[in-house]
């Protein structure tokens, strides 16, 4: 029973990071109706920035103000070199769009701090420690712990800003939001810049389990499965369908695993998003698509 | 006269998608503190007229292709929707489009940001809204989505109202409601012209209400104004009577015309 309690536990945390790089696409998809396939790119380039910044001599605090600071530039930059020039096109061009961002910041970031894996170091050790008799990784513990006080920042900011609430208000019906005067370049700008803070912290986390490299930006390919179970315009959707995925992945390769032959982690969350195709098209907390205009 | 219009358009041509007409020389003053209503059927060109004033055309790919538009003097053809609203020009769009997942008093909230008030200002702004409105105060933290089309338009209304507009662009406010709620919202509209001096240019089908609350109107035709006048004279002229209000010399529309008509309103 406490080994049951120590996989799902276990699973239970990591799915926080999946959670984490599946919030950044939907903070985006509801503000700009935009599936941006750039995020992956994003998040390696932000935790790239940071590192590299690191190695620079800068400690650790400044270096992620600093990798914050260029994250909002780049959102300034995309909404104006992409989002203002194409408003109005299909979701498929939108699509494109974020896709050939995609190649032009990773090419950007490696061309400009080199292709080879970096360490990163946050202070925390992997170690497990015990909490009752259930063994817990003390690094899983801190990345869930980032991930529940960003989520809970985000929540303030939606729900109790001006900017939160006009940025809901674009989500939920962007004609009406021009209509009464929001700015919608504005609330384009915020958000890209948020999800691409969002990303760094995102990119920090997997950077410091499995190292800052190119293969970062294939968390994306992780974020997928967790987006069709939670649904794409749902930030709660995200955050449960990330504890799913992490939870089963965990729970099927301890106990299917070995009736398979092993190694089933890479596909499985493709599997269990297939079934909820079939049952839940729109995923547990979808809505209706937003329209952009 | 022109010093103290509010609003003047003079023969604007729209076109959508660059080939698609929408309007073809509309022109129109309205002088501050008037209500103007503009008549027609489906398609006539009353939403693409008001789109033009509010440059809310340019988010739906349309394009004023000559003529101008003044409003309280300024050149505003240009302008985009966000400067508009602030500078005291707002439009309430056709089907109200309330943002569904947001609360009644957050709904007006952010139609206020625009004027980016104290909390003084936004508490006093809504406060004023709630006083026209009852029974929007009565459903203060209810999601708009869960409220009656006559609430819903009532809280169209109110948001666009709370950034204190000179000039409200009205789109079929009677669209889909019961007669007393249509009659209720009207009330509510000649109010706030009476007690506030906003100005109202108001889109309707449903001739008859907008002539007895407005005081002039224009009948659109294929995107073209094909009379004006004086609401009073226009409800007892023959041919509008004929036409848009259903009632003809040889007493009321054909059952089938008339079915047509409610079944076309009813669905867009
Ligand atoms: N977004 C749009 N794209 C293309 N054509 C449009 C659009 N909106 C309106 N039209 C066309 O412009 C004409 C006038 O429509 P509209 O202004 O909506 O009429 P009304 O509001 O009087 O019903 C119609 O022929 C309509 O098909
Ligand atoms: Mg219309």
């Amino acid at each position: 029973m406490n080994f049951f309690l120590e996989t799902l536990i276990g699973g239970l945390l990591a799915g926080t990071m999946y959670s984490l790089v599946a919030i950044g696409f939907v903070l985006i998809y509801k503000a700009s109706g935009v599936f941006n396939f750039a995020q992956g790119a994003m998040l390696l380039f932000a935790a790239l920035n940071c590192v590299s910044l690191q190695e620079a001599g800068l400690p650790f605090p400044a270096a992620v103000l600093a990798s914050v600071s260029i994250m909002i530039v780049l959102a300034l930059a995309i909404e104006r070199a992409v989002l203002r020039p194409l408003v109005g096109r299909s979701q498929i061009t939108l699509f494109m769009a974020t896709l050939g961002l995609s190649f032009i910041i990773e090419g950007l970031a490696q061309g400009l701090m080199g292709a080879e894996v970096r360490a990163l170091d946050l202070g925390i050790e992997d170690v497990p420690i015990t909490i009752g008799d259930i063994m817990v990784s003390q690094f899983d513990l801190f990345a869930a712990a980032t991930a529940g006080i960003l989520v809970l920042v985000l929540a303030l900011l939606f729900n109790k800003t001006r900017i939160g609430v006009s940025l809901r208000a674009v989500a939920d019906d962007t004609r009406a939001a021009l209509s009464i005067g929001i700015n919608l370049n504005r609330i384009w700008q915020i958000v890209w810049a948020v999800a691409g803070i969002v990303g760094l912290v995102a990119g920090l986390l997997w950077g410091a389990r499995q190292g800052v490299q190119f293969a970062l930006s294939l968390v994306v390919l992780k974020a997928l499965p967790v987006l069709i179970i939670g649904g794409f315009t749902s930030i709660g959707g995200a955050i449960a369908g990330g504890l799913i995925v992490g939870a089963a992945e965990n729970l099927a390769e301890v106990y299917a695993g070995p009736l398979l032959g092993g190694g089933i982690t890479p596909w499985f969350a493709y599997f269990l998003a297939l079934a909820f195709l079939y049952v839940r098209p729109a995923g547990l907390f979808g809505e209706r698509a937003i329209e952009r205009v | 006269m022109t010093t103290s219009s509010i609003l003047r358009v003079d023969n604007i041509h729209v076109i959508y998608d660059q080939v698609i007409l929408g309007a073809r020389g509309i022109s129109l003053e309205l002088p501050e503190g008037r209500i103007h209503a503009l008549l027609g059927a489906n398609g006539a060109g009353k939403t693409t007229t008001l789109k033009a004033i509010s440059g809310l055309i340019r988010a739906e790919r349309g394009e004023v292709t000559c003529g101008s538009i003044h409003f309280a003097g300024h050149d505003v053809l240009k302008s985009d929707p966000a400067a508009l609203v602030s500078q005291g020009l707002v439009q309430v769009l056709e089907g109200r489009h309330c943002f569904a997942e947001l609360d009644v008093d957050e709904n007006l909230r952010v139609g206020a940001f625009v004027r980016t008030p104290s909390r003084a200002d936004l508490r006093r702004g809504l406060e004023r809204i709630y006083t026209y409105f009852p029974r929007l105060a009565e459903r203060r933290r209810s999601r708009a989505g869960y409220l009656s089309g006559g609430e819903q338009q009532m809280l169209a209304i109110g948001r666009a109202l709370i950034a204190s507009p000179r000039l409200v662009l009205l789109d079929e406010p009677s669209m889909g409601l019961a007669p007393q709620i249509v009659i209720e919202i009207f009330e509510i509209v000649r109010r706030l012209n009476h007690e506030e001096g906003v100005s109202f240019l108001l889109a309707e089908q449903n001739a008859a209400i907008a002539l007895r609350y407005s005081d002039h109107a224009h009948i659109l035709e294929n995107g073209r104004i094909a009379g004006s006048g004086p609401s009073a004279e226009l409800a007892e002229r023959d041919d509008v009577r004929a036409s848009y209000l259903g009632i003809g010399a040889e007493g009321r529309r054909s059952f089938r015309e008339a079915r047509h008509y409610h079944s076309r309103r009813r669905e867009h």
